[in-house]
């Protein structure tokens, strides 16, 4: 079986369990919600001025999800020790992190379609006439949390304190992400906006250097 | 019952005087801390050449770290130990009297010389940690994973040092004691980093699955530090350029050269006989959960009989 195919199938099963029960897009659309609202109290978030922390907000609210949300896509399997038939099964062990990675991007990405415009009415910021460039810019960004979310969800659920320990060890890393791009989306909701090519390209860097990473030592987390 | 009975030995135990020593090199630490501060609230720009100053960075490093080794019994100390001894003092009488004074920023320069050697004895530490960590998941052999959480733990302790001396200069000189620039930033994240791959080892019991996992953490976080440096790069920074080998204008006077080369080799070999020996205590660790297992197996076997 070709590691694109399994991971697709890998891809299939995570997106069936979470349609049958939209537990985790539910927690982390409300979660984004209050944390979106919550920031408008620490500042005027009609003054002009202010609106500038938005894209940064927003990332920041994302990252905050992101490494709550992602947690389950491993204790789910603890649960029923599915993950050991995952294991048995004749597929590349990169396969089942390949798809857990692409269904937490799918998750993810879902969030962000319903947030976004939620955001965009709360900030007072034009996203429509910047439409396709913002949603590279998501989706890059996007990609490199799920990356390594995933990844250091696959570490943490081996530990103890797991819920814990995964924002101790994710948040700090995705440092890089979370500067390029709010400085990314900033730059395009700003009054002229402009796509930053140097932002771009360091997002899809970023992305590739994990993945290969994920590739090459994503293995090991899988052992018995 | 048998010799290996945990009861009855005692050779794993720190004897209490040693405990009390620790304390006293702790107690040197904060005065030298006491001192530091006292000099910078001064303007750091005290008559005399500043010896409180250096003569603390000598007390906090000899005190605080290699008395109580060379003291105490259950360590032997072997030449390098007392080769690195005599290195530091050398580094500390350096830095203090024989390195001249900088024109503009004046006495607080001196901290430099403790500042970049550990900060390059911190970054050593750390892409040995790194090279260690490849290395065992490749070959499994325990002792990579002895040596990549040895380093790591070493390399913290160089860049807290690191963290801890930056702003004692900055403050006098920049007018703050911390900014978000980019070489900052980067260091202070990557400390972060490493402070949870400490964190996530002491979560995970099993030594195996420990080693396995931290390694694949510790990799992660190292090639996260580039990325770091280079978004905060693009981004703003204030961190002075490199002065050694950075430009035309740049360079040190000769004979802060060879003082900042002296402290140099000294924070690296201090480094490296710190590492050496945490990666003996994590060895004996090994034995004795080896150990432990091995007795509670053999009671089983006695229990079911």
């Amino acid at each position: 079986m070709t590691l694109a195919r399994a991971a697709s199938i890998i891809v299939a099963k995570e997106l069936r369990a979470e349609f049958r029960s939209f537990e985790l897009l539910n927690t982390t659309v409300v979660f984004v919600l209050i944390v979106v609202v919550l920031f408008s109290f620490t500042f005027d978030p009609t003054n002009p001025e202010s609106r500038r922390f938005g894209p940064g907000l927003l990332w920041i609210a994302l990252l905050f999800a992101g490494s709550l949300m992602l947690q389950p896509s491993f204790t789910r399997e603890q649960a029923n020790d599915t993950l050991a038939a995952l294991r048995l099964s004749p597929i590349e062990p990169f396969a089942i992190l390949l798809g857990k990675i692409l269904a937490n991007l799918a998750f993810l990405l879902l969030a962000e379609v319903i947030l976004l415009p939620v955001f965009a009415v709360l900030y007072n910021v034009r996203i429509l006439p910047v439409l396709g460039q913002l949603s590279f810019v998501m989706l890059l960004g996007t990609l490199g949390l799920a990356t390594i979310g995933t990844v250091f969800a696959a570490i943490s659920s081996q530990a103890r304190m797991r819920e814990l320990l995964l924002p101790l060890l994710l948040l700090p890393a995705l440092t890089p992400v979370l500067i390029a791009s709010t400085e990314a989306t900033a730059g395009l909701l700003a009054d002229s906006p402009e796509l930053s090519r140097t932002w771009v390209v360091f997002l899809a860097g970023f992305d590739l250097i994990f993945l290969t990473a994920a590739w090459l030592f994503g293995e090991y987390l899988f052992e018995e | 019952m048998n010799d290996m009975d945990p009861q009855t030995d005692h050779s794993n135990r720190t004897p209490l005087w040693l405990t009390l020593l620790q304390f006293v090199a702790l107690a040197a630490l904060a005065f030298a801390m006491w001192q530091a501060w006292r000099q910078v609230n001064a303007g750091a720009r005290p008559a005399g050449n500043g010896s409180w100053m250096a003569l603390s960075q000598l007390a906090m490093l000899l005190g605080a770290v290699i008395l109580p080794m060379l003291l105490s019994r259950t360590y032997r100390a072997g030449g390098s130990d007392y080769l690195v001894l005599f290195m530091m003092a050398a580094a500390g009488i350096a830095a203090l009297y024989i390195a001249p004074t900088e024109r503009t920023m004046g006495v607080i320069q001196r901290i430099f010389y403790m500042h970049l050697p550990s900060a390059a004895s911190g970054f050593v530490a750390l892409i040995t940690s790194f090279i260690a960590s490849i290395v065992y998941l490749r070959r499994r052999q325990p002792k990579w994973d002895w040596l990549a959480v040895s380093s790591a733990e070493v390399g913290i302790v160089c860049f807290t040092c690191m963290l801890v001396t930056g702003p004692i200069w900055a403050h006098p000189v920049w007018g703050i004691w911390w900014t978000w620039d980019a070489k900052l930033t980067s260091t202070f994240i990557l400390w972060v980093l490493y402070i949870a791959y400490l964190l996530l080892r002491t979560l995970i019991a099993e030594p195996e699955r420990r080693a396995v996992v931290s390694a694949v953490f510790g990799i992660f976080a190292f090639l996260d530090v580039p990325l770091v440096y280079l978004s905060n790069r693009l981004w703003r920074t204030q961190h002075p350029a490199p002065v050694i080998a950075g430009g035309p204008n740049s360079g040190l006077d000769p004979l802060m050269w060879y003082v900042f080369l002296t402290c140099l080799c000294a924070l690296l070999g201090l480094m490296i006989i710190l590492v050496r020996q945490r990666y003996r205590l994590e060895a004996t660790r090994h034995a004795v959960e080896e150990m432990n297992l091995e007795a509670q197996l053999r009671e089983a076997r006695s229990g079911a009989r």
